[in-house]
């Protein structure tokens, strides 16, 4: 039986906590993508079908087309869903905000360092 | 002035004291974002150039739908509009597609069980029936409803592997036989 989605995406919080700090952007965005879609895979009884715009109930990491600019910030990524926001450094910190503004997860990157520390 | 840009100034017109912020991608192909806020209410718009609006309305439960697509899809200014007033107005959420039954669709719709009928040209009666027994209805009946609608019915057949396919629904011929497509020219390939 398919886990709620609270329970799915304390599950790949959890998970992508226990993965080392990412060095950069690009192992951060890999640590994600891979981290959810594993949770996804595993525990939503959804198949991945990125192409589809509406929702089929699946949680999909975020897309490179959603990013957005975060002022006074240079060395952080930002990239907007629908509730969220998921904030990448470039030394492979992560963030994920509600769309008030909360933090609901964060990890530092490889430099000991979090997302708003650059 | 883009879709997004017209969807937030209509908005504003009709929604006095609203706060209705576009949230811009790097790239103006890419999705856009309009946060909608009024009395406690949201509801997130978000436009893709060449495809259209999702609308999903904004609530607590929801902080943990990370990465979903919205709830609607609507293809016009206009209906996305009217649809993001009546959801501020109204305090209602947007309806998650798998969990509509035709009922609610109608509802949706804002038809009554005799209009429907009228489309079909079946008594109210049936359409009754219809609604309350969709697995003893024939499909043909079924599609039509849909169809009167203004919707398409599809079926999907998902497979173990979990790959998911959309089946054709063919229409039955005059006398019954099956109406086909002419056969496509088939394209010489290489075998690799």
């Amino acid at each position: 039986m398919a886990e709620s989605k609270a329970a799915r995406l304390e599950e790949f919080y959890r998970q992508l906590r226990e993965v080392p700090p990412a060095a950069g952007f690009e192992e951060a965005w890999v640590q994600i993508s891979r981290t959810l879609n594993q949770v996804e895979d595993e525990l939503s009884g959804v198949p991945y079908d990125p192409s589809k715009w509406q929702t089929d109930g699946r949680l999909y990491p975020p897309q490179l087309d959603s990013e957005r600019a975060f002022s006074g910030h240079p060395k952080v990524r930002r990239f907007r869903s629908l509730q969220h926001n998921t904030l990448i450094g470039e030394n492979g910190s992560i963030e994920i905000r509600t769309l008030a503004n909360e933090v609901v997860f964060w990890k530092v990157g490889a430099d000991g360092k979090g997302v708003m520390d650059q | 002035m883009s879709q997004i840009q017209t969807v937030k100034q209509k908005l504003e017109a009709r929604l006095p004291g609203v706060s209705a912020v576009i949230d811009e991608p790097l790239k103006p192909d890419s999705p856009w974002m309009l946060d909608v806020v009024l009395d406690n209410r949201a509801v997130n718009v978000e436009w893709r150039p060449h495809r259209g609006f999702g609308i999903s309305s904004q609530e607590s439960h929801r902080d943990s739908y990370f990465g979903e697509g919205p709830d609607e899809i609507l293809s016009s200014v206009d209906e996305t509009v009217g649809r993001v007033v009546e959801l501020i107005k109204s305090g209602t959420s947007t309806v998650v597609p798998s969990e509509l039954t035709l009922a609610e669709l109608r509802e949706r719709l804002s038809l009554s069980q005799a209009q429907l009928a009228q489309r079909l040209r079946v008594s109210q009666a049936a359409v009754s029936d219809l609604e309350k027994n969709l697995v003893r209805s024939q499909l043909q009946t079924l599609r039509k409803a849909v169809q009167a609608l203004g919707a398409q019915l599809e079926i999907r057949a998902v497979l173990p592997n979990a790959r998911a396919f959309t089946l054709r629904l063919s229409e039955p011929g005059p006398s019954g036989t099956r109406r086909t497509q002419p056969p496509r020219k088939r394209r010489a390939t290489r075998r690799r």
